[in-house]
């Protein structure tokens, strides 16, 4: 039996690292360097893409990028149409179209789910006309819906509530299903009573589905509702919506507002799913450790 | 007090059933639970729901849309009155349109967004460089490229294309990526133990191990295809299925538009099982281990 | 009867350890992370040497940074400080803090790294092949004649995921020592075992040992375990992993499992608990979530 080993003549004198401030380590992050340094050739490249014919002749326009405006001109024609209240108008028509039937999706879709989840007679008579319905694309369904409701606004309503709820449906019961049959079994034997274990075990455990569904399913809303504002002309009535802003400057010729129209979209789109994130992580503080 | 013994005859023990009699097997065991007739029940309520509001009772806007008895009479008649049916050649042609269309997208945003996704997850620079820019595009919804695509590219097929690989794309990269996280490390270390180059471990490691999520993300992104798809041909096209539904809708023929709606319908289901049948044969190692932990 | 006798093939012969391969040499080595900037010491100023073709065991209670030893002599990770060397040859230490991965070192891993898309054989001869030592066929004609040795021959083609956890550790095993490497390094390899595979994959790694002498760096928790299968139990601390007591185990071989009831092998137990209960009361009162 021997001891420790014989201090060796190598002696370690631990260092303890000084702790970086959040700033220092956002500025080290290399990743975000290669990640900004990665957009700006991208903006490059689309400038000089876009204004070869240009600067070259129309011989040299480059099939594709060639007609595109370069983001110079796209970036002027934002700023020109910042102060324009009709732009605005657009976000707010579409936010408007997107949170209602969002939300309309959300209020059937969370309660349908789980019922199909929970009860089994229930989903062995609904699940199937469900699921032989979900594969037809939401769109698809446009015209038939444009030919039931009376007005546009509730034809595209009904488009953008179908688009979200086929997903949260799905999603919901999948996650309600993929719960853990031990949780339920330890509060059983500590005395819950069904509503208990609905209210504290499953609700609870299908929180993270429902805002995966909501997440995707927001996604798909904003498709939804962009198709429809083109396909139907967004109504005249008040602002066409973003959809029809766009297509509209496609209509005019004006190339540039286009684009600002898609970044526009895109930017309204990043928005509802940061949303949606943050709301999940304040609902979910369990979710954050990972 | 009689000591009859019951003699009781111990079953012979007969071989499982394999292959098409396991098949057999099964949807006989299951006649013998309430599922399957609650699923007649379901789909049969449903089509009575769609007779009764479209058809039967005729109720105030429901009756502009065809119910299931004038549908089924179109479709499966060889002088259809409103002129698409399963025997009409042009029904066929915008089925073939369609899914020609949708071979080119899947092709092209498989070939390239699985090995770009495979890329990205692997090297530590290519995802920091490539990452941000799709990142910075995905949020714009498919649809808002509609003009631009016409713009970019000339004729009706190639933007509807394009649309359809864009959306197909970002799917399936990020999925692919996705694939390459999940990898446990420690199949990197065994691999680097065990003498591997970086290539080898590409071949042998991060490909086969992202292969699961990949094939996820290709039935995901197969939905995704066609619902650009449709959305596109919708917008601007003459031919396909999405084309059919407006066309019909604009020509106020009713029907076509239900068959092409149910068709559509089809067809997405169909190409989705296709592709997990295929993901299912690629990956006998996944679907033997799943097998065993009775899932 | 033993099992090993029934599975030991008529050719293999015990082999010696051959002079200077494996030894290994761990000096005052620390390891820091740095998650966060909250530094968190895993390893502090621990020592230990290894002898060639030694069965060396470590034990201490979970997550006290074992493993992080084993990762720095694997070079999965680096080190803060101190020296590793293998044969009198630097691995890891100053101006190199990571040592390269290298097939004389081969691990197996606590859950298992068999590939799962490779089938048993595919995985064993996946080394050779990928170090260009043997072709293809002959490649998988050894791992084939291998695995058979180890007495699981009749599931040579199936995937990992079909096979029970003992056929696929001891596969991961003959994965390993198909490279012929001079250092074996296990990190609780058997844990998720219940006792009955257990004592079957001891066996078979004894013999395994007599036949073929490469020094053997096994974590575990299991004192059972290091007494019987280790030439030395070296005792760690809790996080930071420090020597704390080492204990030489006499028992000569080859061992059978009916050493596990003799008198000698009864009060080694009780030294080496003695001097891990302490370590494990401070690791339990901790409550730390455990370092990977």
């Amino acid at each position: 039996m021997t001891d420790i080993a014989q201090p060796s003549t190598h002696a370690a004198a631990p260092v303890t690292p000084r702790r970086r401030s959040a700033l220092q380590k956002l500025v080290q992050n290399q990743s975000l360097w290669r990640g900004i340094l990665a957009i700006i050739v991208f903006l490059i490249l689309w400038e000089i893409g876009a204004r070869w014919d240009e600067w070259f002749g129309r011989e040299w326009m480059i099939p594709g990028v060639g007609l595109i405006p370069p983001p110079t001109d796209v970036a002027a024609a934002w700023v020109e149409v910042l102060p324009k209240p009709g732009y605005w108008e657009s976000w707010y028509s579409s936010f408007k179209r997107v949170l209602s039937g969002f939300l309309m999706a959300m209020l059937l879709g969370i309660p349908f789910g789980l019922m199909l989840a929970v009860n089994k007679y229930f989903r062995d008579v609904f699940l199937p006309p469900f699921e032989i319905l979900r594969p037809i694309p939401p769109l698809a369904w446009v015209p038939a819906s444009l030919i039931f409701w009376p007005t546009n606004e509730m034809s595209i309503a009904f488009i953008t509530f179908l688009g979200a709820f086929f997903t949260i449906v799905i999603n919901v019961l999948g996650g309600a299903r993929n719960i853990d049959v031990r949780y339920l079994r330890a509060a059983q034997s500590m005395g819950a009573s069904q509503w208990d274990l609905f209210s504290k075990i499953i609700l609870p455990g299908t929180l993270p589905s429902i805002f995966t569904g909501a997440a995707v399913g927001m996604g798909i809303t904003w498709e939804v509702v962009l198709a429809a504002e083109m396909i139907s002309g967004g109504g005249t009535q008040g602002g066409g919506g973003l959809g029809f802003f766009i297509w509209n400057s496609y209509m005019g010729g004006s190339l540039e507002q286009i684009v600002v129209g898609m970044i526009s979209v895109g930017i309204a789109g990043y928005l509802c799913s940061t949303a949606i994130r943050m709301i999940g992580d304040w609902y979910m503080p369990w979710k954050r450790l990972h | 007090m009689s000591q009859t013994a019951a003699t009781t005859t111990v079953p012979k023990l007969t071989k499982a059933p394999t292959g098409l009699a396991l098949f057999f097997y099964r949807i006989g065991k299951s006649f013998q639970t309430p599922t399957p007739y609650l699923t007649i029940f379901g789909v049969a309520l449903w089509l009575f729901t769609w007779w009764l509001l479209c058809e039967g009772l005729k109720v105030d806007r429901f009756d502009k849309i065809p119910g299931p008895v004038a549908v089924s009479k179109d479709l499966f008649s060889f002088t259809p009155f409103q002129g698409i049916s399963i025997f009409t050649e042009e029904f066929y042609n915008h089925i073939m349109v369609s899914c020609r269309r949708i071979a080119i997208a899947f092709a092209i945003a498989t070939g390239v967004g699985v090995p770009l996704g495979l890329f990205m997850g692997w090297s530590r620079r290519i995802r920091d460089y490539a990452f941000p820019i799709l990142e910075t595009l995905r949020p714009i919804p498919i649809l808002a490229w509609v003009p631009l695509s016409i713009l970019m590219f000339p004729g009706f097929e190639a933007p509807v294309i394009f649309l359809a690989t864009l959306a197909s794309l970002f799917v399936t990269a990020l999925n692919t990526m996705l694939g390459v996280d999940s990898i446990d490390e420690e199949y990197f270390r065994a691999a680097g133990c065990l003498g591997s180059s970086n290539w080898d471990i590409f071949k042998n490691v991060v490909v086969p191990g992202a292969l699961p999520f990949v094939f996820t993300g290709l039935q995901i992104s197969i939905g995704v295809a066609w619902f650009s798809l449709v959305a596109a041909a919708m917008v601007s096209g003459d031919h396909g299925l999405g084309y059919l539904i407006v066309d019909s809708y604009m020509n106020n023929v009713t029907v076509p538009m239900v068959i092409g709606m149910i068709t559509l319908g089809f067809i997405g289901w169909f190409t989705s099982i296709l592709v997990r049948m295929l993901g299912n044969w690629l990956m006998q190692w996944h679907v033997k281990a799943l097998a065993l932990q009775g899932r | 009867m033993n099992v090993n006798t029934a599975i030991r093939s008529e050719s293999a012969q015990p082999m010696t350890a051959q002079k200077n391969r494996g030894a290994l040499s761990i000096r005052n080595v620390t390891k820091i992370y740095d998650p966060e900037g909250v530094n968190v010491m895993a390893v502090d100023n621990c020592s230990m040497e290894i002898a060639a073709g030694e069965v060396c065991m470590i034990v201490g209670p979970t997550g006290c940074g074992k493993t992080t030893l084993l990762n720095a002599i694997a070079g999965f990770h680096s080190i803060t400080h101190g020296e590793i060397l293998l044969d009198g040859e630097m691995l890891c230490g100053p101006g190199k803090p990571k040592a390269d991965m290298g097939a004389e070192r081969m691990v197996v891993f606590q859950h298992g790294a068999l590939f799962p898309w490779k089938t048993l054989a595919e995985n064993v001869a996946y080394g050779p092949i990928v170090q260009g030592v043997l072709p293809k066929k002959q490649a998988l004609e050894k791992a084939r004649e291998m695995l058979a040795e180890a007495g699981i021959g009749n599931v040579l083609d199936k995937y990992p995921g079909e096979v029970s956890s003992g056929m696929s550790r001891r596969a991961e095993i003959v994965r390993a020592l198909i490279n012929d490497p001079k250092v074996l390094l296990l990190d609780e390899p058997y844990r998720a075992m219940d006792a009955l595979t257990k004592s079957i994959m001891h066996e078979s790694l004894l013999e395994t040992y007599d036949r073929t002498k490469v020094t053997i760096f096994f974590i575990t928790h299991d004192l059972e375990e290091a007494i019987f299968l280790g030439d030395k139990v070296h005792v760690v601390t809790t996080r930071p992993c420090q020597l704390k007591k080492t204990v030489e185990v006499n028992i000569p071989r080859p061992r059978s499992y009916e050493t596990q009831s003799s008198e000698e092998f009864r009060i080694l137990m009780e030294e080496v608990n003695e001097a891990v209960h302490e370590e494990a009361i401070k690791a339990f009162q901790a409550g730390e979530r455990e370092l990977a």
